[in-house]
């Protein structure tokens, strides 16, 4: 006769859904998580439904009407070619998106790897990830950007690599922080003297304890790697030309400056918001995981209580 | 309950379950880089310093100890989590320090442990359920063989409510059975427990005591009693183990170190325990031991007890006296135990018996 | 329904401490948490006062309480405490920091976060001296007091250790920097709350000589408040027993370790381990301390007792008087009939 409770738990995948639920909940209680979490949706949404959302095509040309203003026809006026700029900022969330998220999982996936094998075995394998790390944070991240890309050469993918890049360590440092204080934890020993792999040790009795401050600080990293794309578009190397990127609408916009602002009025509200936003949801995150204590005890508020 | 007259030595092989002989745990300072490169003296930390016991299948040794005895590193080393400097541990005649990864799996299910703090030496994220078949998933225990959680829970005296709750809504004498419970789970034969009763109230602290005696005896278990605590080992344990600094400096029958101890700290330990009867405690506190315990990273020469030590001179300082054996399975760590009286017997079993 | 308090030194001298129908009260999301109700008791001029009691009792709030250092959420909900006559509650925010240091002292478990680790211990001593009005002093003034505390408390070197940090004391001799400090001005009354709990047994000793040698020499009275029942029976000499925020037992040490009266004083007395109880079982209370935050109405003790009857579990017991004790239970209820009381055979405990 099966007893149901013979199977071991809920696994740590589902104890992460659950709470990542609970998570959110407690985030949108706050103010500035509320706010952080509609930018953030309202930002996906518009992002995967872009051609129901933007009234033409990012690269409709209407030159009769260049250097518009705010109109009925275009409600953030036109570039220098005549481009709607509402459509132009709404495809440019998708560029920014696009290279966004993946370079900000990307590095926390890299960093989360180096972080833990530098914080797990220690010793001489630790102060070689440091060495990296440290080289690697020496710069700043435009500059490294700017020099990857020139090596690489402008693409979206390579922008994605170069900015992971610049922000890795970031994650490979609070991860090696984070495993070494969870070392130290009795748990750790008595799970060791179980006779758990070191597999098994890291996914089930590490990884869930050193998790909720990853992702607050990928929330904090999205404006990071948007700025930073934004920036490399600006200078022209970002992705190439005609995309709509919110640096190259800048860059276009610095141009023309004198003749019609809109243009950079659109891409700088755009590029605040969508940092205002992230940063916010970041911060709420923060508070709710409050990471004065360590991630451990912090979730546990969230757990079920007693009675 | 007899202790069989036995010499520490020459045991008969198929009694002892655990034999350690001479080991030594030295961690070095870390003192950094630079420090190491120009050579400079880097300190060692001898927390274990040639220690040497038997225990027998089916006893329970106490290992009494202050803070920096090492008495906890020993154990760590013994169950592999330190590594050993040197020396030997076998288990059942299988020696255990030589082992590496894989090799100490089939190990680990003969021998558990139960750390100190009752929560946190559970894992936070999963439920008790979770925890107590934790042991057959990573060991791969056939369904046959695995108890249930709701007979693990039995054996410790928990209801089967435990099952669905995460440590931190457990008190410390649920979560501590709890430990006991995972522990038990691969039905090892050698249990090494940790300051058992610590952190527990005086009731909690009871009923674990007399749910580890009842087990001992229904499971036959072994047991290495790890403990500042006097009264618990004077309660529990059949032979007790004296540590000071990283080394042993008695060990003999409970009984006859509780009430004939030969060296003067094992004496000073007993005397300076507070025990609550109020009738024993009057003069107690005129033989105080003075002085600090000294630290494990800069112990005194010689015999590490000489600066505290009313009856030490110029041989303590100069010479690390030598496990003697006594007969009776007795041994002490000092020059003079011989020539020693001390002048109050160590508090006799007169309070009130229940 | 409480007996007037019966202290060593009544009708001779007004006692250093009194607490009268003490009542404290956390508030919390949960609702108010009631961790002190009816507390009564005094510590006369140079006794030392054992409160013993389990974690959750309320022992530490009562040390908090009697100096009003209980946290924000934390108030004194009724009664009174009187500190050499006058009440506590009604003193200003100067008076009451002239209190603090001064009249009472207090000392805590753990040294090491009572002392500020950036500042040397003499720095501190002698911001301690100057907190109470003794800025006229000269510095080389303070410090050869501090000096002379710390020699007192059994520092060797005290002269060159006044220039060390906390850290580079060990753990037993922070503690003593600790009472160093809190005898800096002479209190009357010592606090000691759990000063011994993460000491190792030999320093232990060591510390609990040094407090009886202190109230010896210079008169100072002690509360000693402690989990640990064999602290207890080594230097107080007189005990109160705590449980579920409640005062359960009152007695002179002797009395209370031999006689106990209150079940719950028997059932912990019993629940030590010790050498003399090899072979047997200890007797392990059943059932667990009731939540705060749901008390059943009635004795605290009722559920986990051995003796209960109905009256119990309708409505609690006051603090009796018996003799030089007193008692919280029902047992000992004189008006109460034979027939509606609990009984208990002298001697035996029953768990």
């Amino acid at each position: 006769m099966a007893d149901i409770r013979t199977v071991p738990g809920r696994g740590p995948v589902v104890t992460a859904l659950v709470q990542v639920g609970r998570v959110l909940r407690e985030v949108a209680r706050r103010p500035g998580g509320l706010f952080g979490l509609i930018v953030v949706v309202g930002l996906f949404v518009v992002v995967v439904a872009a051609p129901l959302v933007a009234p033409y095509s990012a690269t409709q040309q209407d030159i009769a009407n260049r250097l518009a203003g705010p109109s009925l026809h275009h409600l953030l006026g036109t570039d220098q070619l005549g481009r709607d700029l509402l459509s132009r900022v709404i495809y440019g969330a998708r560029i920014a998106m696009a290279v966004a998220v993946p370079a900000v999982l990307l590095a926390m996936a890299v960093g989360l790897v180096v972080g833990l094998i530098a914080g797990y075995f220690g010793g001489g394998t630790d102060q070689v990830a440091i060495v990296g790390m440290d080289a690697v944070q020496a710069f700043p991240a435009v500059i490294l950007a700017l020099a990857l890309l020139a090596v690489l050469g402008p693409s979206l993918r390579n922008v994605v690599i170069v900015i992971a890049v610049a922000l890795a360590p970031g994650y490979a440092r609070v991860v090696r922080a984070m495993t070494l204080a969870a070392k130290q934890n009795q748990y750790i020993e008595a799970e060791l003297s179980l006779g758990v792999s070191a597999a098994r040790l890291t996914t089930y009795h590490l990884l869930p304890n050193i998790a909720p401050p990853l992702f607050i600080l990928m929330a904090m990293d999205m404006p990071s790697a948007i700025a930073i794309e934004a920036g490399l578009s600006f200078l022209g190397l970002g992705v190439p030309p005609p995309s709509p990127s919110w640096g190259a609408l800048l860059a276009d916009g610095f141009t023309y400056v004198l003749i019609s602002p809109w243009a950079i009025l659109a891409a700088s509200l755009a590029l605040i918001l969508v940092t205002v936003g992230f940063t916010m949801l970041g911060e709420a995150l923060r508070d709710v995981l409050d990471p004065k204590l360590s991630g451990v005890r912090g979730v546990n508020r969230l757990m079920p209580r007693a009675r | 309950m007899t202790t069989p007259e036995r010499d520490a030595r020459t045991t008969p092989e198929r009694d002892v379950l655990l034999r350690v002989r001479d080991l030594r745990t030295y961690f070095s300072d870390h003192r950094g880089v630079v420090a190491r490169l120009t050579r400079r003296r880097v300190g060692q930390v001898q927390a274990v310093d040639g220690v040497s016991f038997d225990v027998v299948r089916g006893e329970t040794l106490g290992l009494v100890g202050e803070s920096g005895s090492g008495k906890s590193t020993l154990a760590r080393t013994i169950l592999g989590l330190t590594p050993a400097t040197a020396g030997s541990a076998a288990l059942d005649g299988r020696e255990l320090l030589s082992l590496r990864g894989r090799q100490w799996r089939p190990v680990r299910r003969r021998m558990q442990m139960i750390f100190q703090d009752p929560h946190s030496s559970l894992s936070p994220r999963f439920r008790v359920s979770f925890l107590l078949q934790e042991p057959y998933v990573v060991h791969r225990v056939p369904a046959a063989e695995r108890s249930t959680v709701d007979e693990l829970l039995a054996m410790v005296g928990l209801s089967d409510e435990q099952a669905d709750k995460y440590p931190h809504e457990l008190s410390g004498g649920q979560a501590r059975r709890v430990s006991i419970a995972r522990a038990l789970a691969l039905h090892p034969e050698l249990l090494l427990a940790d300051e058992p009763t610590a952190g527990l109230d005086v009731s909690a602290a009871a009923s674990v005591l007399n749910l580890m005696k009842d087990l001992a005896r229904r499971l036959g278990l072994t047991y290495v009693l790890i403990t500042h605590d006097l009264n618990v080992v004077g309660y529990f344990a059949d032979r007790i183990a004296v540590m000071y600094v990283g080394q042993l400096v008695e060990l003999g029958p409970a009984e006859v170190i509780l009430s004939r101890p030969k060296h003067p700290y094992t004496h000073a330990l007993l005397a300076c325990a507070p025990v609550p009867d109020p009738h024993l405690n009057q003069g107690h506190l005129d033989n105080v031991l003075g002085g600090e315990i000294p630290s494990p990273h800069d112990p005194p020469s010689g015999c590490r007890f000489h600066p505290r030590c009313p009856f030490a001179d110029a041989r303590c300082s100069d010479e690390v006296p030598e496990l003697e054996e006594l007969g009776g399975g007795e041994a002490v760590a000092c020059h003079h135990w011989r020539h020693i009286e001390f002048d109050d017997a160590a508090p006799v079993a007169q309070g009130q018996a229940t | 329904m409480t007996a007037p308090p019966v202290s060593a030194e009544s009708a001779v001298t007004a006692p250093l401490l009194r607490i009268e129908d003490l009542e404290v009260v956390y508030y919390t999301d949960a609702g108010p948490l009631p961790a002190l109700s009816d507390v009564s008791f005094e510590v006369g001029r140079g006794e030392i006062v054992g409160v013993v009691g389990e974690s959750g009792c309320g022992k530490s709030t009562l040390g908090a309480a009697l100096l009003r250092l209980l946290p924000p959420n934390g108030a004194l909900a009724g009664g009174h405490v009187f500190v050499e006559g006058r009440d506590v509650a009604g003193l200003s925010r100067g008076e009451l920091r002239s209190l603090r240091g001064r009249t009472v002292s207090m000392v805590f478990q753990d040294p090491l976060t009572s002392l500020n680790p950036t500042f040397t211990i003499g720095q501190q001593m002698i911001a301690a001296q100057r907190a109470h009005a003794r800025d006229h002093e000269s510095k080389s003034e303070l410090r050869r007091r501090a000096a002379e505390a710390l020699t007192r408390v059994g520092i060797p070197d005290a002269a060159q250790r006044i220039d060390s940090h906390p850290h580079e004391f060990s753990g037993g001799m922070r503690q003593r920097v600790m009472i160093a400090i809190a005898l800096l001005h002479e209190p009357s009354l010592l606090i000691a709350d759990e000063i011994t709990s993460a000491l190792d047994v030999t320093l232990e000793a060591q510390i609990l000589k040094l407090l009886a040698e202190i109230n010896e020499t210079h008169g100072t009275a002690i509360l000693l408040i402690s989990h640990n029942l064999g602290v207890i029976a080594e230097i107080c000499r007189r005990v109160v027993v705590m449980y579920a925020g409640r005062t359960v037992e009152e007695g002179d040490v002797l009395s209370i370790f031999d006689d106990p009266l209150h079940p719950y004083t028997r059932a912990l007395l019993a629940a030590v381990p010790s050498r003399e109880r090899r072979g047997a079982l200890l007797a392990a209370i059943p059932g667990r301390v009731p939540s705060l935050l749901a008390m059943p109405p009635g004795c605290k003790f009722a559920d986990r007792c051995g003796h209960v009857r109905e009256v119990c579990r309708e409505r609690e017991p006051g603090f009796l008087a018996r003799g030089e004790r007193r008692v919280r239970c029902f047992i000992y209820d004189e008006e109460l009939a034979p027939a509606d009381r609990p009984v208990t055979t002298a001697g035996t405990v029953t768990p």
